[in-house]
């Protein structure tokens, strides 16, 4: 039998008054995956993850996280996964040390992985001792990210975990979470940059206003993009003619430009003679599908994975 | 989930952060002096009053009857008991006291003179006004030496005299049998019991409003979202009344162990300020009351901060929290009113009845036990009902923390937090 899914969603649907925060979501993140919850800013994101943590309950629908319910086991599912707030804020007064030492008092749960966090997130003894409010946004931003997993949780929960962390900072977290999957361990988290999207994910769900606009796998999706093609060849120009996904060609002398969807394979037997002086494939972007996705209100292009 | 170990977490990390802020420092250093400062005011009033012995010189141009005068003189304005002090010396030079007493050496010069009808007649030159107290007390005394001069002159004998003199039986009936003696209500039972509801008033709404300010503090900067993961709403609440009660009472014991240290120490400061005690003293005091007073005190309390908690959960901004915590200041405020009048008619049905009522039984139980009595029901009533109340209002606090946590930037509306409350099982 298969292990129940670590988030599992039905329908969820949260009204705030008269706006609408989330439209009958529907999701499911497997154990053992690295989900990316995607949306640009307000889409709803922070909404469905404190829903997920209860403390938002929903207008319909209902969800499991670790196969406990989000209203009758909020408190267990709370205890049992690690969250990271979006924009996080610690009591100034206490050291980060001491915020993490307090935090994992009243979680219980032991700081099996602290040091190690400590260590690869390059928040040295030194740093620790000193008191938050003189911590940069980086730094606070660690702190979050280290109470978060500190106690090795099997799920964690983290609201656009690499907001104001430096690029080297950010490898050492994409590392993480790679060793944190390679463990079993499920990670749950949104961004709004999808280049760590890219780089993290088994799979990705896009929402926006609300609504899941797209659920699939990061492959999938980055095999269904978009590249852009540009060449140049000397002579006799190729024969582009029977090429599969090719368009928007422009040609300009000995220089040709283009995009390609999907499988290049057609496209590199095509071009495949010696004439060819130069080429360059640009790798797909998950952004240039995250745009298309955002491009106008155009609901038909809804994609289901 | 158990409220303990977490609770204490949270009320120990709320109560090192505010003893070791330097605000709370400074402002109970400041509190503690100025409790000092009352304790002391009376050395201080004498102090800065001066030197209050009165000092008059008498002249009659008959030696004879200026050395009676001063005798009697001495005599009726040393039995009297309001407290002045008074210093009299003979005048043989008229002109000279006058000088005196335009110098300040003297505050009055009285002349006596015996008119051609053998009656006295006495004159006072001095700067002091119609209304002054030695003034009075003179006019008094030379009332007296006149009505014995004149009782001499019919030839009334001395012990005649003295029982003529003698003090007049003069007793107060008032028109409610009930009614407490007028004498008792300025006693020491009085002012304590006065104290005591002035004390319970300022801590209920200081740190009932530090409690409030710092949970709407943890909502606007969002730290309660990360400690709501990790603690249950009533944890964090318990904890927090906890910690800011403890820090109060901290600050409150410091501030009341001063003024009491300044009262005990009062008689020793005053000997070596003044060489005279100043008049003021712990005895009399039933000060055993304060032992039931501390632990209403401080179930009060507890109930006070637990719904200032919940309702400073609601608030988003800190500008908002004394709108929400409204309904606390006006319960605090009645209970406090009805303490003041209570202190006049602590045998009232309606005194009686409250004085049951968690909300105000710190301001009324410990009271009605120094001015009246509280039967033994009365006290398990009360105690039965204040530990009923902290329950129902942990519950309910607990209930407005969870829903007001997330209702980040919304107009803050009766209507709103009903609503958060219904939604937030």
């Amino acid at each position: 039998m298969r292990a129940p899914d670590a988030i599992a969603t039905q329908g969820l649907t949260k009204h705030y008054g008269s706006v609408t925060a989330l439209v009958a979501l529907t999701l499911d993140v497997h154990v053992g995956e690295i989900f990316g919850f995607l949306g640009p800013n307000g889409a709803g994101k922070s909404t469905m993850i404190r829903t997920l943590l209860g403390f938002l309950h929903p207008t319909q629908g209902s969800a499991t996280v670790l196969g406990l319910d989000i209203v009758a086991d909020s408190v267990e599912i709370r205890r049992r996964t690690g969250y990271l707030p979006g924009g996080i804020a610690l009591y100034d007064s206490l050291s980060g040390g001491d915020a993490l030492a307090y935090l994992a008092d009243l979680q219980d749960r032991g700081t099996a992985m602290r040091d190690e966090l400590c260590e690869r997130l390059q928040m040295p003894a030194s740093v620790l001792r000193r008191k938050v409010r003189d911590y940069s946004r980086g730094m606070r931003q660690k702190i979050g990210v280290i109470q978060a997993l500190q106690h090795d949780p099997e799920l964690a929960i983290l609201d656009e975990p690499t907001e104001g962390l430096d690029p080297l900072m950010q490898h050492a977290f994409y590392d993480l979470m790679d060793d944190q999957r390679k463990k079993g361990r499920t990670i749950f988290f949104s961004s709004h940059v999808l280049s760590e999207v890219e780089r993290m994910c088994d799979r990705v769900a896009i929402i926006r206003s609300g609504k899941l606009m797209a659920l699939q796998n990061v492959d999938d999706l980055l095999a269904r993009r978009k590249r852009k093609v540009q060449l140049r060849w000397r002579g006799v120009a190729p024969d582009l003619g029977g090429v599969p996904g090719l368009a928007d060609v422009e040609v300009e002398g000995d220089r040709m430009s283009a995009t390609l969807l999907g499988d290049v394979s057609g496209f590199v037997r095509a071009i495949a003679s010696p004439s060819l002086v130069d080429l360059t494939i640009e790798p797909a972007r998950l952004e240039e599908a995250f745009l298309e996705y955002y491009a106008g209100d155009d609901a038909s292009e809804e994609v289901r994975g | 989930m158990d409220l303990f170990p977490n609770a204490w977490h949270i009320a120990r990390r709320e109560y090192l952060t505010r003893v070791r802020s330097r605000t709370f420092l400074v402002v109970t250093v400041l509190l503690a002096l100025i409790g000092v400062g009352i304790a002391m005011l009376p050395i201080v009033g004498k102090l800065i009053g001066g030197d209050d012995t009165t000092t008059v010189v008498v002249h009659a141009d008959d030696g004879q009857l200026q050395s009676t005068t001063i005798a009697a003189l001495r005599l009726t304005l040393d039995a009297g008991q309001d407290g002045n002090a008074f210093e009299i010396q003979a005048a043989d030079d008229a002109a000279a006291a006058r000088a005196g007493v335009r110098g300040g050496k003297a505050d009055g010069l009285l002349t006596v003179t015996r008119g051609p009808d053998d009656e006295l007649s006495f004159d006072i030159f001095t700067d002091a006004g119609p209304t002054s107290q030695w003034l009075f007390a003179m006019r008094q005394a030379a009332t007296q030496i006149n009505i014995g001069d004149r009782l001499e002159r019919a030839g009334v004998d001395e012990s005649q005299a003295g029982a003529i003199f003698a003090a007049t039986p003069f007793a107060v009936t008032p028109l409610d049998p009930n009614a407490p003696n007028p004498e008792d209500n300025f006693g020491p039972d009085y002012v304590l019991a006065l104290a005591m509801v002035i004390l319970t008033f300022m801590a209920v709404l200081t740190y009932g409003q530090w409690v409030a300010t710092s949970v709407a503090e943890e909502k606007s900067s969002r730290v309660m979202e990360l400690l709501i993961t990790a603690a249950t709403p009533r944890q964090l609440l318990a904890g927090k009344v906890i910690g800011t009660g403890a820090a109060g009472l901290t600050q409150y014991l410091a501030v009341v162990a001063a003024a009491l240290a300044g009262l005990v120490l009062e008689g020793t400061v005053a000997r070596i300020v003044l060489g005279e005690s100043s008049g003021a003293s712990l005895e009399g005091l039933n000060l055993w009351v304060l032992g039931p007073f501390g632990v209403f005190f401080i179930g009060g309390f507890a109930l006070y901060a637990l719904l200032y908690a919940g309702l400073g959960s609601m608030a988003s901004r800190q500008e908002d929290v004394q709108q929400v915590v409204g309904p606390m200041i006006l319960i605090g405020m009645f209970g406090y009113f009805a303490g003041f009048t209570a202190l006049n008619v602590p045998d009232a049905a309606w005194v009686r009845w409250l004085s049951l009522v968690p909300f105000f039984s710190p301001y009324l139980l410990p009271m009605r036990m120094l001015l009246s009595s509280v039967a033994p029901w009365e006290w398990a009533a009360a105690a039965g009902l204040m530990v009923a109340f902290l329950a129902g209002a942990l519950w309910v606090a607990a209930r407005l923390y969870s829903a007001g946590v997330l209702l980040y930037g919304q107009r803050v509306g009766l209507r709103s937090v009903w609503r958060a409350t219904r939604v937030h099982r």
